[in-house]
C-alpha cells in the first residue's frame, strides 16, 4: 500500500459487485481519515442539513438536544451560519445522567421552560438523542409521550445515532420519518402531491412542478416549503407521494401503511434520455401523457452550447453533490466527456450505472474518501478541467470548481441545463 | 434548569481540547467515536484544520462494536491505518462519549497497541462532556508521562523555557504563539510553547526545562505536573506576553510565591489611553487571559483622574483560586451567567460576542473579546492585534 492512495477502475469495481466490493470502500472497515473532503462523511450537517437542521424543517418547531456537548457543538457554529440558532434548545448531559438516566427525567421541565422563552412559541418541540442513549436503550418514545402529556405541546422524537450509520435505518433516514411523523390521515384530496426526499425545495424552475399541473395535480407540497404547520399537516391529504431520493423511501413506506398515501419514486438523472424515460413511465403509471419536448430540447442546447466551447473537458467528481457521482459520471461519459477520478463510496444503487460506465470509461479511477491512504493523495495540478462538489476542491486546484450542492435541488432536464451553465460559468 | 441551555449552545468539549494539544505532533491520532465527534472536533474546533495536514481519523465505531467492546477490531484498523502513515511518531487514542459508555480500559488499549506496533501510545479519556481545558490537561499528562524522560538531559541541550496552555482554544489568535515566543526572545529567554508550533522532539526533552510557563489553566497543570516529576519551578503570564513585556505579564507569580496576582499586574499598552470604562467591568474567557484584559484595564486608569473600575473575572472553564479576587467567578452554565450579570449590575461586560446572546436586556456595554472555544470560527480573529482593538477602541487607544 505504502504512500499511494488507494484507487480501482471503473473496470475492476464493475467486475467485483456491490458485495465483492473492496473493503476500502466500506466506512466500518477501517479508521475514517478525516480531512476537508470527508467533513461531511462524518459531520453531515457542515454540508446542508444533518440530523438537527433537517428535523426543524417541521414548521413552528424548535429542537431540544439531549446529549453531551460534543454532539451540540457544531450547532453552535452551523446554527449561527444558517439562521436556526434562536430553534435550538441544549440540555446538557453529565457522566452522571449516563448512570442514572436523569436526564430523561428533566426533559417535561426542560419542554415547558423552552416554551416559556422561545419566540414564537412553538407547537412542536423535537427531542434529538444520540448515541449515548442509543446504548443506554432508551426508549425515546414513551419519554415524549410523558413530555406531551405534560406540557401540552406536541413532542416528537428523533435521532442522531451515528453507531447506526451503516445500519438498517440509519441517522439521515431515520430524521426524514421523524420530519413526516405527525402528518395525519386526512381526508384524500386528488389533486394533491407531495414531493419528498429533500429538506429544501425542488427548484421552481424545474419543469417537474410545470408536467404535474397540466397533469391536473393542483397542490404540490413540500416540507421544506411549508411555513405553517396547518400548511404542513395538510400534506396528510396527498394523493400520492413523488420520492425523488431514496433515503426517504423508508418515509413513504412508513406514510403507505400509517395514512395509505402511496408513493411513486422518480430518480434525479443527468442522461436526458432517460429522463425522458423515466419522464414517460411514470406518466403512464398515472394515466397521463406528458409533453417533453421544449425541456428536453433546452438541456440539450445547453449540452450543446457546453459541448462546443469545451469538447475535451475531463471530469473529477466528489460525493458531496446534488447527483449520483456515478450517474453523473455515465451521463457525462455518455455524452463524450472524460471522467478521470470520482472520489465517492458507492451505494447499492450505484451499481446500476455501474456495468454499462465500465464499458464507456473502463479507466476512470475511483477512489475512497474516507480511507486513511487518502492522506496520501497528492493535489492535481494538471489533466482535471472541471472538479465537481466542494468536497473534492482542495484536491484539484488546477481545476476549475463546480460546488453543485445548492439546497436549492435541482431536478429533472432543468438539472441537466442548470449543470452545464455552471460548468460554461466556472471555465 | 441546571444543564438546560436556552441561549447559549455547547462550548468546545474536552476530546476537542485533547487534539488541539497532539494536532501538530506528527502522531496517528485516533478519536473513538462512531464519525460525528471526529467532524465536530476537526472542523469546528480545531482551527489549523484547514490549513496544516494532521493525520487525524474517527475510528468508525459501529454499534456491535460498542455492544461488543471490540477493541481487537480497533487494533486491527489502526494496523491498517499505519500502512498508509508508517511516519507516525506515536499513535493516540482519544475518547469521546461512546467508550465512556461501554467503559473502555484505555490504559490496556494502550498496552495492546504498544505491544502490537512497537510505538509509543497516548490516550486521553475524554468523553465529550467534560470542557475542553480538561483535555487539554489529560493530553498534556499522558505526553509527559510518554514522552518527558526520552529527550536530552539538561546538561546535553542548550537551556529553553517551555510554555504550557499554549493552544488554539487558549490563546486570541493564530498568531499568540509566535508573539509569546517573540516576546520571550526579546527577554533573552528561548521558550517552546506547547500546542502550537512545537514539533514531538520539544516534547521529549521538557524534563530538562530550565523553567516552565503557563499561559492558561490547563497550562498551570502541566507545569505543576512538571514541576512535581523534575522539580522544574514555574511562573504564571499572561497569554498576551508579548503586549505585557518584560514586566513578565499579569499574574505573574512562582510557584513559591506568596504575592498577589493582580497587584503584579503590568502592561506597556498604556499610552495614549485615556477613557474609562463604565464599571464594574465583567470580563469572561479563560481565567488567564481574563486576568491579562483586567491587567489592561487596571493599566490604562493608572494615568486617569478617576481610579479604575471594579472588575471581575468569570470563566465557564477552569478556575484556580490562587489566581483570583474576590468577586471573581466560574460559571456553571448559562443560568449562573445570567444571575452574576443581574446581581452585580455590570455596566461593561468583556466577552465572547456569542455570550450576549444570553442577555437580551442588557443595555450596557458589550466589548467583544472571541474566545475559539466558546464561538469557533464565529467570531475567530487572525491576530492578537484584532482581538484586543475593540477593547483598546473603547479605552480610547485607538
Amino acid at each position: 500500500m505504502g504512500n499511494e492512495p488507494f484507487s480501482i477502475t471503473v473496470k475492476e469495481l464493475a467486475a467485483c459487485g456491490f458485495g465483492g466490493m473492496p473493503e476500502e470502500f466500506i466506512p466500518s472497515c477501517g479508521l475514517v481519515y478525516s480531512s476537508p473532503a470527508t467533513l461531511s462523511y462524518n459531520s453531515p450537517g457542515a454540508l446542508g442539513f444533518g440530523v438537527k437542521r433537517a428535523a426543524l424543517v417541521i414548521p413552528e418547531s424548535v429542537m431540544l438536544l439531549v446529549a453531551p456537548d460534543c454532539c451540540g457543538r457544531n450547532s453552535t457554529i452551523l446554527s449561527a451560519n444558517e439562521g436556526y440558532s434562536r430553534r435550538m434548545f441544549y440540555l446538557r448531559m453529565s457522566e452522571t445522567d449516563l448512570v442514572t438516566g436523569r436526564h430523561l427525567t428533566m426533559i417535561p421541565d426542560a419542554v415547558r421552560e423552552i416554551c416559556g422563552v422561545a419566540e414564537p412559541r412553538p407547537k412542536v418541540v423535537t427531542i434529538c438523542i444520540t448515541c449515548v442513549d442509543a446504548l443506554l436503550g432508551t426508549d425515546l418514545e414513551r419519554v415524549c409521550r410523558k413530555a406531551e402529556a405534560e406540557t401540552g405541546v406536541r413532542v416528537v422524537p428523533s435521532y442522531m445515532y451515528a453507531l447506526t450509520r451503516e445500519g438498517r435505518k440509519p441517522p439521515m433516514t431515520a430524521v426524514r420519518q421523524t420530519v413526516y411523523s405527525l402528518l395525519e390521515k386526512r381526508t384524500k384530496r386528488p389533486d394533491m402531491v407531495n414531493l419528498m426526499g429533500f429538506f429544501s425545495q425542488v427548484a421552481p424552475s424545474g419543469e417537474l412542478f410545470e408536467l404535474l399541473h397540466r397533469a391536473g395535480v393542483k397542490d404540490i407540497r413540500q416540507v421544506g416549503t411549508c411555513r405553517t404547520l396547518d400548511e404542513y399537516m395538510e400534506m396528510g391529504a396527498a394523493n400520492f407521494n413523488l420520492v425523488l431520493y431514496p433515503e426517504s423511501r423508508f418515509a413513504a413506506d412508513d406514510l403507505m401503511n400509517r395514512l395509505g398515501i402511496p408513493y411513486v419514486e422518480l430518480t434525479r438523472l443527468y442522461d436526458i434520455e432517460k429522463i425522458g424515460r423515466q419522464y414517460a413511465l411514470f406518466a403512464s403509471a398515472i394515466g397521463v401523457r406528458f409533453e417533453l419536448g421544449a425541456y428536453r430540447e433546452a438541456a440539450e442546447r445547453a449540452l450543446a452550447s457546453f459541448r462546443s466551447g469545451h469538447t475535451d473537458c475531463t471530469f473529477a467528481l466528489g460525493q458531496m453533490i446534488n447527483a449520483s457521482p456515478f450517474e453523473l459520471a455515465l451521463s457525462l461519459a455518455g455524452y463524450g466527456f472524460t471522467v478521470t477520478h470520482i472520489l465517492a463510496t458507492p451505494a447499492e444503487e450505484d451499481f446500476a450505472y455501474m456495468k454499462r460506465l465500465a464499458e464507456l470509461s473502463p479507466e476512470t479511477r475511483i477512489y475512497a474518501p474516507t480511507t486513511p491512504s487518502m492522506m496520501n493523495f497528492a493535489p492535481v495540478a494538471d489533466g482535471v478541467g472541471i472538479a465537481v462538489g466542494k468536497d473534492i476542491a482542495p484536491y484539484f486546484p488546477g481545476a476549475a470548481h463546480v460546488s453543485w450542492n445548492s439546497e436549492m435541488q435541482p431536478f429533472g432536464f432543468q438539472a441537466v441545463a442548470d449543470f452545464f451553465a455552471a460548468c460554461e460559468a466556472a471555465r | 434548569m441546571r444543564g438546560l441551555y436556552r441561549y447559549l449552545s455547547p462550548f468546545t468539549p474536552d476530546q476537542s481540547g485533547a487534539l488541539s494539544v497532539l494536532f501538530e505532533l506528527g502522531g496517528l491520532v485516533v478519536i473513538c467515536d462512531a464519525g460525528g465527534c471526529a467532524g465536530n472536533v476537526c472542523g469546528f474546533d480545531e482551527p489549523r484544520f484547514y490549513s496544516k495536514k494532521s493525520a487525524v481519523f474517527s475510528a468508525c465505531l459501529r454499534d456491535m462494536d460498542a455492544i461488543m467492546g471490540r477493541d481487537d477490531r480497533l487494533i486491527e484498523k489502526t494496523g491498517k491505518a499505519l500502512a498508509s502513515f508508517p511516519e507516525a511518531k506515536f499513535i493516540a487514542y482519544i475518547g469521546t462519549p461512546v467508550p465512556s459508555v461501554i467503559g473502555t480500559d484505555f490504559r490496556a488499549l494502550k498496552r495492546m497497541a504498544e505491544n502490537q506496533f512497537h510505538l509509543p501510545v497516548v490516550t486521553c479519556a475524554t468523553n465529550g462532556m467534560d470542557s475542553y481545558d480538561k483535555g487539554e490537561e489529560k493530553a498534556y499528562r499522558a505526553l509527559i508521562d510518554t514522552f518527558g524522560g526520552s529527550g536530552f538531559s539538561s546538561a546535553e541541550s542548550a537551556p529553553f523555557a517551555g510554555v504550557w496552555g499554549a493552544t488554539p482554544l487558549e490563546l486570541a489568535a493564530p498568531d499568540s504563539a509566535e508573539l509569546i515566543r517573540s516576546g520571550f526572545a526579546e527577554d533573552g529567554v528561548p521558550v517552546v510553547t506547547f500546542g502550537m508550533d512545537g514539533p514531538l522532539d520539544d516534547v521529549r526533552r521538557c524534563g530538562s526545562a530550565a523553567v516552565n510557563y503557563a499561559v492558561s489553566p490547563a497550562g498551570l497543570s502541566a507545569v505543576r505536573y512538571l514541576q512535581q516529576k523534575y522539580g522544574t519551578e514555574y511562573y504564571v503570564v499572561s497569554p498576551l506576553y508579548r503586549m505585557h513585556g518584560k514586566s513578565a505579564g499579569s499574574g505573574s507569580r512562582s510557584s513559591d510565591a506568596g504575592d498577589s496576582a493582580a497587584g503584579r499586574t503590568e502592561s506597556c499598552v498604556s499610552a495614549g489611553i485615556s477613557r474609562r470604562l463604565a464599571g464594574p467591568v465583567l470580563v469572561v474567557h479563560q481565567q488567564f487571559m481574563a486576568n491579562a484584559v483586567r491587567g489592561i484595564i487596571r493599566t490604562s486608569c493608572r494615568n486617569l483622574p478617576a481610579c479604575a473600575p471594579e472588575t471581575d473575572v468569570a470563566t465557564f472553564f477552569d478556575f484556580v483560586p490562587e489566581y483570583a479576587e474576590q468577586g471573581d467567578s466560574q460559571l456553571a452554565g448559562e443560568d449562573e451567567f445570567i444571575a452574576l450579570v443581574k446581581n452585580r449590575g455590570y455596566r461593561t461586560i468583556i466577552a465572547d460576542p456569542l455570550l450576549a446572546r444570553a442577555l437580551p436586556g442588557f443595555n450596557g456595554t458589550f466589548i467583544p473579546l472571541p474566545h475559539f472555544a466558546v464561538s469557533g470560527q464565529l467570531h475567530a480573529v487572525r491576530s492578537e492585534a484584532e482581538f484586543l482593538a475593540p477593547l483598546y477602541r473603547e479605552l480610547g487607544a485607538v
